[in-house]
């Protein structure tokens, strides 16, 4: 009513400016009113969405820039005991190609093989396969397969996708691999790779990783919850150079006598601690993709008759007994004895009487079958299995065998005699070495250790260390010192005469085993095990090592010509390696020569 | 009228800044992520040297080369003499 009387006035009185410039604050103040309106609406939506809906819009947004997913962590490394590699793991990839979303099948064989060192051929036949939605190329890559993939276009290459794994890499190749073990796939097959595996892959971490709006990463991935299985190092007792120069010298040992299998193990007598073991023949990566059992470990699988290497535990036992005089003789039937017209122990030498000393010198059977008859059948037994026989040494490697022997209730007429040198009783090499380590340390038996720490692989730290571990001492220190003096003895002047090494004391056994034919029953005439076990400077036992070589070929083939000469090489380098001197005679000789020469040569 | 321009330059330049921050925290974001991942790579480039230099160092070759290329002979037993230090 009032505009109406406005407008007609100014329409006749001529205030017509007057009245559009109120019109234009209406319109002004309409316009502010409805974008206020229009704010408040918004506000209110914003209040709605931030606070009222504000659980269910966050959980929006972070399922898109928040992934969780969950990581396998890197598997932990295996190192000797000089923290030098033996194993580790590299993360790398595997190159998978989606086939549906291949442009150019053969510009990308090309590209790929090129790139992945394969043939052209083989790929094109792959990638262009498109019955199947997905081919692997090649897997677990090189790192520098990863890097010529990396410099591909990806907008050219959509049909490439990275499939992050890892792989396990062995710098040695095949040095100590009966220890290290292999990964068949991604699965362990042997060795510290099978019985550490827990501790050396850890348990699967969960993390979380964010992205920005592109699906870009964005910032560092945080773990969601800390977990305690991460993966560990595994430090084993391995020496690595140790470990070289009983493979080298064991394969050329095998090579010289044309052996189908050898061993050699070596052991620190005071604390356990395995610093070689090595068994040939060796395997290649791709024989124990095929068959992992190639890799069970004979040095503590493979039983086998010792020998006359057991003569140094009947004579430990006689001794400890208090049954035994070394001065005493006894009278060796010239070399052939028929017990109790059950069994015919024979000597390699006819001989009439000997001393005990005599008779260990000489590795007489039917000298040591007699001394055996002194002894209680269950003492003897006892003995023996307190010398870690009969029962797997405990050691941290898989398939082990405690060797077989039977109970003395069980045991026939010869069995004792037969038994005293080392027939009728199957043993590992390393019960054999943890034997005689018995005898290089005092008279205490220790479980073999074959690792030395095992430490967390991101912070370093040491969770466990080994330490020695004494299971019980066997005999006394005094017959330790005789039963050693004895064993010296073989190495002066009998049958380990070609394990001696120039210089230094060294006590040791030879052995040489007939092999039991089973389908014969009957004991071979042609097949043998032969051994040597002893230890080194007898002062003060660094290592004990024992040798065994399966069915040597050449003429000779008793362990004194064979085994003992490996011994020899490597107990002479190990010497060497550990910067050992001779002791006094050898060092005073070869003075006393090297100034008579100079002498001579001045004159 | 000069005041409302104030608020409108206030708001925007408030709008402005809140922009900015949340481009440059997903820029810096973006970086981290490309840099743990470049240390990543290195690491892991690095293992792969090791590797490589363990290859290397291997006693077997070493000893090869030395025979082989060098024609050096390793010392039998009684060629190495140990010399003993008088400490003074």
């Amino acid at each position: 009513m009032n505009y109406k009387k406005r407008y007609s006035t100014n329409r006749f009185s001529g205030e017509k400016s007057e009245t559009v410039k109120n019109v234009n604050l209406k319109k002004l103040r309409f316009i502010r009113r409805m974008t206020l309106f229009a704010f408040f609406c918004i506000s209110l939506r914003l209040f709605y969405v931030q606070v009222v809906q504000f659980k269910h819009y966050r959980g929006k947004a972070d399922d898109y820039t928040r992934k969780k997913e969950v990581r396998f962590p890197i598997r932990g490394s295996i190192l000797d005991r000089n923290n030098q590699e033996l194993a580790l793991s590299l993360s790398t990839y595997s190159c998978k190609i989606l086939t549906n979303a291949v442009r150019d099948a053969k510009e990308s064989a090309e590209v790929f093989s090129k790139c992945l060192n394969l043939d052209y051929g083989e790929v094109y036949k792959k990638i262009s396969d498109k019955s199947r939605r997905f081919v692997y190329l090649k897997k677990q890559l090189l790192p520098e397969e990863c890097r010529a993939l990396d410099r591909l276009d990806t907008k050219q290459f959509k049909c490439l996708q990275k499939e992050n794994t890892y792989r396990r890499f062995y710098p040695n190749k095949q040095l100590a691999q009966y220890v290290v073990g292999y990964m068949k796939s991604e699965n362990p097959s042997s060795g510290i790779e099978l019985c550490a595996d827990e501790i050396l892959s850890g348990a699967p971490v969960k993390q979380m990783r964010f992205r920005d709006a592109l699906g870009n990463d964005v910032g560092s991935v945080i773990p969601i919850e800390k977990t305690e299985d991460a993966p560990h190092d595994v430090v084993v007792t391995i020496d690595k150079k140790v470990q070289y120069i009983a493979e080298r010298e064991l394969a050329e040992g095998m090579r010289v006598t044309r052996s189908k299998k050898g061993i050699v193990v070596v052991q620190e007598p005071f604390t356990g601690e395995i610093l070689a073991l090595a068994c040939l023949p060796s395997y290649s990566p791709e024989d124990v993709q095929r068959d992992s059992k190639v890799l069970n470990n004979p040095a503590i699988s493979h039983v086998f008759e010792p020998g006359s290497v057991f003569k140094a535990i009947t004579f430990s036992a006689l001794l400890e007994e208090g049954k035994l005089d070394i001065h005493e003789k006894v009278f060796c039937e010239n070399g052939k004895w028929e017990f109790h017209k059950t069994r015919i122990i024979s000597d390699h030498e006819k001989k009439g009487a000997l001393t005990a000393q005599q008779v260990m010198e000489v590795s007489s059977n039917i000298g040591t079958a007699k001394l055996s008859l002194r002894l209680n059948k269950n003492s003897f037994y006892e003995y023996i299995c307190m010398f870690g026989f009969n029962v797997p040494t405990g050691i941290f490697l898989p398939g082990e065998s405690g060797g077989l022997l039977e109970e003395p209730k069980r045991w026939r007429l010869p069995t004792q005699p037969t038994l005293s040198f080392g027939q009728e009783i199957a043993v590992t090499a390393i019960q054999v070495l943890n034997a005689y380590s018995v005898l290089a340390n005092g008279g205490v038996l220790m479980e073999p250790q074959i690792l030395k720490e095992i430490r967390c692989s991101e912070t370093d730290k040491v969770v466990w260390s080994g330490k020695p571990v004494r299971i019980r001492r066997v005999i006394s220190a005094e017959t330790c010192a005789v039963v050693t003096s004895l064993l010296e003895s073989v190495v002066q002047r009998g049958t380990g005469i070609k394990a001696q090494v120039p210089g230094y004391r060294i006590a040791g056994k030879t052995g040489t085993a007939q092999k039991y034919e089973a389908a014969l029953k009957r004991y071979s005439d042609t097949k043998y095990n032969a051994l040597f076990c002893g230890f080194l400077p007898v002062e003060k036992a660094r290592a004990v090592i024992v040798v065994v070589l399966d069915e040597p070929a050449g003429y000779d083939h008793t362990g004194g010509s064979v085994a003992g000469p490996i011994f020899a090489r490597i107990a002479q380098k190990l010497m060497e390696y550990w910067n050992i001197s001779p002791d006094g005679t050898y060092v005073e000789q070869k003075n006393k020569m090297a100034r008579k020469q100079d002498y001579a040569s001045a004159r | 009228m000069l005041k409302n321009i104030l608020y409108f330059a206030l708001f925007v330049s408030i709008l402005v800044t809140v922009v900015w921050t949340q481009v440059e925290s997903v820029r810096l974001g973006n970086d981290v992520s490309s840099i743990c991942k470049r240390i990543a790579n290195v690491e892991n480039n690095n293992k792969y040297l090791r590797i490589q230099l363990d290859e290397l160092r291997d006693p077997g070759r070493i000893e090869k080369i030395a025979k082989e290329k060098f024609g050096m002979i390793e010392p039998k037993g009684s060629e190495v003499v140990i010399l003993k230090l008088k400490s003074k």
